[in-house]
């Protein structure tokens, strides 16, 4: 691209430089013809002509040029001031000086051609004609005087004879030529010095017209041979003779000195009166050419100027758009190289920053692109965290966080971006803990520390475990971090392991002893009851009795134990619920009184995956609850319906009754074993039902409702088992 | 206008101009000759130049063309008549030169050189016998001043300038022979 523009370039300064040497020889011919050359002389129109044409033609490629410049000029286009200024002070420069020149050079060409003509030799010149005029003049006289003299012997003489009088006369008066002219231009007779000459020149009308006056006639007379005669005519009588009037016409010799004397002063006088006469065509000819010359030469110059102009300026136009468009974020411009000189050098430059801008820019991106994705990849692993993490800057005001920090701390951080903590904190009652904890170690500046928070929140009781850093760097970078871990299930799973454990030891060192207690107590009783009376009898039978109904009751609780110790041994399978809860219902229509129990179960409800027995217990031991809670007209609400969750789709089971609902003060530890409000009962019921719900993956949650305690179960669906948790919701 | 029509010509004198008054072709013994009569008026320029001692050369173009139906014409003859005329200041008088024939005589007036110039008579053409029969011809004629003619600083002037334009048109006679 650049290679064809530079090789345009060189043409088209080649084509200038040609047409330059053509207009110069042009103009050289002009000159030459101009001055007196005969060479050229005869090509002065044509050159003229040329000239002329070329003139035209450069007039209209300075008007295409202003044109063009003007309409660039309107539009702003990069580079036309600069364009149009260097034109006009070249315009300026070139075409003063020119102007001044030709005014002189016009000044000095006419007073040098009027100086060739001097007065006093002009003057000369006259007076030598008029001199020679004179001296002819003289001869002339002489000559008639001669001629009037000889006529007497001519009149009277018959016509027959006249030629040989005439050639007498002739002869005498030393003529070259005479003749009888009668009216009308006929010649009676002539006689000649040459004998080939015949017939003699008749004589003009205006001439005849003064010889009818009676006056003679003289003149000078140029032969044919070139030389200089004295015409003579005279008129002459007629007596006698047909015509009235004749005229006689005598041609004199000049002698050949005098004739030549005055031929050289005619000849000086004709040139002279030409040069003269010619003086205005010169100078017109010289202004002609001159302001051909001048005209040519300023508007080639023109033309020029805004060829130079354009090539000049074209650089610093590239540099100038090349500007526009790094401005415009067009980084990497490169511009057409623009030659070896200063602008050249600065058009390279450009080309040198554009190019190392546009680099830097290309770092610049790959470097945040980089940051981006390291970002990215940290916001992937902080979201996929399932401990909170906080970022604080220096200030203690949250820069960063994820979305377990706000799952866990139940607070939405979305907003509290660019916030203090301590503002945090303090807005949410909850978390007061946490601050009292958190805050005055941050104020410390503590390097790393580790505490454990107990939240008393709406979900029930949360043990956190925070643990905190200083992050290395100033105002920018540095700051803390800020990791929130809830331990609570954890905590929860220790205790339930720790009270399976008891829960097992019990079974196993207490229910051994029991048996043979029961056993003890029912032999005492059956040996001795019968031979003690009265009295003794009453208390063998009440304590006996007591014993055996106590060792049944601790071996009623022994086996509840032994049940909640007791590993799984899930046999799962597609289950229907509902039809699994409408048997278990109609088991207990029929065997409890007054107790009212609702299904409201969803149709089309996707089948589970669980153990129906493990599943029935569970119901048993949520319907018993209710039954117990409530003594009175007990209402059991039993529900299903079909729930999706973030995880997948759910069942959810939910148990309702009309009772007084769950105690609040055992509202947050009801799974735990021996938690129970009743009187009667092993307080392990609602703690093997959530024994059972994390066996099958699901969930429960305990609460208060406005007619009386619900719980809520939710098991997976069967296809989506796998990827549901186990969650434990308490009130 | 009509006034300067009035003044002796006064205002004809004005411009240059030469026209050919009708004349004839006429057959003298086997030899076809033209008779003529140019009528030549020169500007106060030309006349300017004239009395300053330029001489002016005239011409007269005399082409016989034979008249073809399906060819284009064919020139049978062409002539050329040059005659000078200029004003010689010792004597006063205009000389009218015939440069074909070397022939010149002198005048006293202006007009009689320039009526003597205009004046054809009995300009011999060409031979009968070189026409063929039943044949068409045409006689063209033009006068005109011979601008080339000139002193070569008066040239340019001439070309430029309308009062040098002394162009007749062109006169056509036929002939059937």
């Amino acid at each position: 691209m650049a290679d064809k523009r530079l090789n345009r370039r060189f043409w088209q300064a080649v084509l200038r430089l040609l047409l330059c040497c053509a207009l110069l020889l042009s103009l050289l011919l002009l000159s030459q013809a101009t001055q007196n050359s005969a060479t050229f002389g005869r090509l002065h129109m044509w050159l003229l002509f040329i000239n002329s044409a070329t003139l035209i033609v450069l007039v209209g490629l300075i008007l295409v040029n202003l044109w063009r410049l003007a309409l660039q000029y309107r539009a702003g286009a990069a580079g036309s001031r600069l364009t149009a200024r260097l034109v006009i002070m070249v315009i300026l420069l070139s075409v003063a000086p020119g102007a001044v020149v030709y005014y002189f050079s016009t000044q000095f060409l006419r007073s040098g051609i009027d100086s060739w003509f001097d007065v006093r030799v002009e003057h000369a010149l006259d007076d030598a004609l008029a001199l020679s005029q004179a001296a002819l003049d003289q001869r002339s006289r002489d000559l008639l005087k001669r001629l009037q003299a000889v006529t007497s012997e001519l009149e009277g003489v018959p016509d027959a004879l006249m030629p040989y009088v005439l050639n007498e006369v002739r002869d005498g008066l030393g003529a070259s030529e005479m003749s009888i002219v009668a009216e009308g231009g006929r010649v009676v007779a002539s006689s000649s010095q040459d004998p080939g000459r015949i017939m003699p020149d008749p004589p003009e009308e205006t001439v005849l017209l003064q010889l009818r006056r009676g006056l003679p006639y003289t003149s000078l007379d140029l032969g044919e041979d070139g030389g200089l005669h004295v015409r003579i005519l005279i008129p002459i009588g007629g007596a006698g003779m047909i015509e009235r009037e004749r005229v006689l016409q005598a041609l004199f010799p000049v002698p050949a000195r005098l004739s030549r004397l005055a031929d050289q002063v005619q000849r000086g006088y004709g040139e002279y009166r030409e040069l003269a006469y010619l003086r205005e065509p010169l100078k017109q000819s010289f202004m002609l050419t001159l302001s051909l010359v001048l005209l040519l030469t300023l508007l080639f110059a023109v033309w020029t100027a805004f060829y130079m102009a354009r090539r000049i300026v074209a650089p610093v136009r590239d540099l100038v758009e090349g500007t526009r468009a790094v401005a415009a974020g067009d980084y990497g411009t490169q511009l057409p190289a623009a030659g070896h000189d200063e602008l050249g050098f600065l058009v390279q430059s450009f080309n040198d920053m554009s190019r190392r801008v546009a680099q830097t820019r290309e770092a610049a991106k790959r470097s945040q692109a980089q940051v981006e994705n390291q970002r990215a990849y940290l916001e992937t692993v902080l979201s996929r965290l399932s401990s909170g993490v906080l970022v604080l800057d220096v200030e203690g005001r949250l820069r960063t966080w994820n979305q377990a920090a706000e799952g866990i701390l139940a607070v939405p951080l979305g907003d509290a971006v660019g916030h203090s903590l301590q503002a945090l904190l303090d807005e949410h009652e909850h978390l007061t803990p946490l601050a009292d904890a958190v805050m005055p170690r941050l104020r410390e500046g503590a390097h790393d520390w580790r505490a454990e928070v107990d939240l008393e929140g709406t979900d029930g009781h949360r043990v956190l475990i925070c643990s905190g850093a200083q992050l290395p760097g100033g105002y920018g970078t540095g700051g803390h971090v800020l990791v929130v871990e809830d331990v609570t299930t954890l905590v929860q799973a220790q205790r339930d392991a720790a009270w399976g454990e008891v829960a097992r030891r019990l079974a196993h060192e207490i229910k051994n002893p029991l048996t043979p207690i029961q056993l003890s107590a029912e032999r005492i009783r059956h040996k001795y009851l019968d031979r003690m009376e009265g009295r003794d009898a009453d208390v063998l039978e009440r304590a006996t009795r007591t014993i055996v109904q106590q060792v049944d009751a601790m071996k009623e609780m022994v086996n509840a134990f032994s049940e909640y110790a007791r590993p799984p041994k899930l046999v799962l399978g597609a289950l229907d619920l509902n039809a699994l809860l409408r048997e278990i219902v109609e088991l207990y229509r029929s065997n409890v009184g007054s107790a009212r129990i609702q299904l409201r179960l969803a149709p089309d409800l996707p089948q589970v995956r669980a153990d129906g027995n493990r599943l029935r217990q569970l119901m048993h031991n949520l319907i018993k609850n209710a039954l117990e809670a409530v003594p009175v007209d007990p209402v059991i609400d039993i529900s299903t319906q079909v729930r999706k969750e973030p995880d997948g789709l759910v069942v959810e089971l939910q148990v309702s009754d009309n009772g007084p609902g769950f105690p609040a003060e055992v509202l947050s530890q009801i799974y735990e074993p021996y938690v129970t409000t009743k009187a009667k009962g092993t307080g392990l019921g609602l703690a093997i039902v959530k024994k059972i719900v994390e066996e099958h993956s699901g969930s429960i949650r305990a609460r208060n409702s406005e007619q009386g305690a619900q719980v809520l179960v939710r098991l997976p669906v069967a296809a989506d088992r796998g990827t549901a948790l186990a969650k434990e919701v308490p009130l | 206008m009509l006034f300067g029509f009035a003044v002796a010509g006064g205002a004809l004198a004005q411009e240059s101009r030469i026209t050919i008054e009708p004349g004839a072709i006429s057959l003298r013994e086997g030899v076809y000759h033209l008779d003529a009569r140019l009528d030549v008026a020169l500007a106060p320029q030309v006349v300017e130049a004239l009395d300053s001692g330029v001489p002016l050369t005239f011409e007269l173009r005399i082409e016989v063309e034979q008249k073809r139906t399906w060819l284009w014409d064919r020139s049978v003859a062409s002539l050329l008549q040059r005659f000078q005329l200029r004003y010689h200041a010792l004597s006063q008088r205009y000389l009218l030169v015939n440069l074909n024939s070397g022939e010149s005589r002198s005048f006293t007036a202006r007009d009689s050189a320039l009526a003597a110039l205009g004046r054809i008579q009995a300009l011999p053409l060409i031979d009968r016998d070189l026409l063929s029969e039943d044949g068409t011809y045409e006689v063209w004629l033009q006068a005109r001043l011979d601008l080339d003619d000139l002193p070569r600083l008066l040239r340019t002037v001439a070309y430029l300038s309308p009062e040098w334009r002394l162009v007749s048109e062109w006169e056509i006679w036929r002939i059937n022979v």
